[in-house]
């Protein structure tokens, strides 16, 4: 029995400061929110990066009409030859109209301005393309096409996504840090103000785990509090920047779903905060008690 | 036993508040220490229940010298010796049957019912048994003195201490207090009593303990009241009289 249940020596709620467990909360929110961005980044950015993994784009910029359908012509054929491909697609002009709209406006077939020739190539899944030939080949059938897989501009994406998910856990580890640093000044706190009850157990024979039992216990319970509010948060926050990634578009920002890993490591917080407040009330209290004769 | 060897106290880098004590407390004797105030019967009174390690010399308790055992070793030291303090020392939040428990509960030895019904028992011999909820802020001076002393025997100690047990309390007070002592002391508990009253000192008799300038001056008597070995706590209530 001794050591689950503590000596009850503390008056209720008055041996740590009543604001720890919504700094805890607080915390557990950031943490939360910096620990799913982490777990859930790479997934995000993986899906929508596999759908442009099976993409590229032919490009034909010839102003000549005649000559540019000649080209777009070879391209395809030779495109359609080619192993791994699965499908290939002309844009039609006014598609690529609206490509650029955002950039040359709305009028811009109307402005006589030379438009490049687009195709859409979609690889058959699970195929490995060496673009390198591909794009011998449509150098030699198709001059003046230039395919463009999209490769440069995903490994940027891969290294923000690397450096985003550092950042994250760097900003997990630095909230966790903070925190463990908040219950260490609210134990110290607790113990300056329980100073006398604390020295009554001490002179009475209290082990000094006896006296940390009751400092971790309410620790525990500031813990759970905390970590409970802020997984809450946490959930709230998250549910609403999906609808809002929902609502504006699919394709031009990746789905920030909860994954697994992600909505365990969340659920699992709660019980991470009291732990780790457990612990390092247990660590402060008897650091302190070493003091003692 | 008790043996204290050379002991010498000082704090910090000042002079010594104790010097070259010692003296040897037989079981179940009982002791009144004296002296002025200053003379440091507070200071020795810490050394008896380890509140504080001397600066020289050895401290023989209970067959260990307490002076060479680690921290962790004296809890349970502390646990064979009950303290009444000057001040009392009583947790104002709790009630008077929780204050008197918690020796009890720190041990950790019996279950919570038997606890309470042993606290109960010996409030109501110490005449408190209408005051089992009543927190100490509450409590006259001579309560609270009572709930003191019920703790301090609670856990049938080896050591009973007593600092200036009856500064606080009216005379008639502090004679029934006085003989509750001595009649502990008769059950076998050896006692030691800090007080700078000599009348009190008188009435309570044992071997005197006389402190003056951190030197003691004179070890009297002989072995106290007769023990009574291995008898419980709480005794019965007619052994005190009804108190």
């Amino acid at each position: 029995m001794r050591g689950l249940v503590p000596v009850r020596f503390l008056p209720r709620g008055k041996s740590r400061g009543g604001l720890v467990p919504w700094v805890i909360a607080v915390m557990m929110y950031l943490c939360g929110l910096a620990m799913v961005a982490g777990l859930s980044l790479q997934g995000a950015l993986a899906g929508w990066a596999s759908g442009l993994e099976r993409k590229a784009t032919v490009q034909i910029v010839e102003p000549d009409p005649d000559a540019s359908r000649r080209i777009q012509r070879a391209a395809l054929a030779t495109l359609r030859t080619m192993p791994g491909v699965e499908a290939v697609r002309v844009l039609p002009d006014d598609e690529v109209a609206d490509l650029l709209a955002p950039w040359l406006g709305a009028d811009v077939a109307q402005a006589g301005l030379p438009v490049p020739a687009l195709i859409d190539v979609t690889f058959a899944p699970g195929r490995r393309v060496d673009m390198g030939a591909v794009r011998a080949r449509l150098a030699a059938r198709a001059p003046g096409a230039e395919i463009d897989d999209h490769a440069r501009w995903l490994g940027r994406l891969y290294d923000l996504s690397a450096l985003l998910q550092t950042l994250s856990w760097a900003v997990v580890v630095l909230v966790l840090v903070a925190t463990a640093a908040i219950v260490v000044f609210g134990t110290r706190a607790g113990l300056a103000s329980q100073q006398r009850a604390v020295r009554i157990m001490h002179l009475m024979g209290a082990e000094d785990r006896t006296i940390a039992g009751e400092f971790q216990f309410q620790a525990l319970m500031d813990g759970l509090k905390g970590g409970l509010g802020g997984t809450v948060l946490c959930l709230i926050t998250l549910y609403a920047l999906s609808r809002l990634v929902q609502g504006i578009g699919g394709g031009l920002l990746p789905q920030l779903g909860l994954g697994g890993p992600a909505l365990l490591a969340l659920l699992a917080l709660p019980l991470f905060a009291a732990l780790l407040t457990l612990i390092t009330a247990r660590w402060t209290v008897m650091r302190t008690l070493d003091d003692l004769v | 036993m008790i043996r204290f060897e050379n002991v010498g106290k000082r704090y910090g880098m000042g002079a010594e508040v104790l010097s070259d004590i010692s003296f040897t407390l037989e079981p179940g004797s009982l002791h009144v220490l004296t002296g002025p105030s200053g003379a440091g019967k507070s200071t020795l009174l810490r050394l008896l229940y380890l509140d504080q390690r001397p600066t020289r010399g050895s401290v023989q308790m209970f067959g260990h010298d307490v002076t060479r055992l680690a921290r962790r070793q004296l809890p349970a030291f502390r646990r064979r010796i009950g303290v009444v303090f000057q001040d009392f020392q009583l947790l104002d939040h709790m009630s008077a049957l929780d204050n008197v428990a918690l020796p009890l509960r720190i041990a950790g030895d019996l279950p919570e019912e038997r606890i309470q019904g042993f606290v109960r028992e010996l409030l109501s011999w110490v005449g408190l048994g209408d005051r089992l909820n009543a927190k100490p802020p509450t409590l006259s001076g001579g309560e609270q003195q009572r709930v003191a002393i019920a703790r301090a025997v609670i856990g049938k100690p080896d050591l009973l201490l007593a600092d200036e047990p009856t500064g606080n309390v009216d005379p008639s007070m502090a004679q029934r207090l006085t003989r509750l002592f001595v009649e502990l002391n008769r059950l076998g508990t050896t006692t030691v009593i800090a007080t700078h009253d000599l009348t009190l000192a008188e009435s309570i008799g044992g071997a005197r303990m006389q402190l003056a300038h951190g030197q003691l001056l004179a070890v009297g008597g002989g072995g106290g009241a007769p023990r009574v070995a291995g008898a419980p706590v709480p005794p019965q209530p007619a052994d005190f009289g009804g108190f």
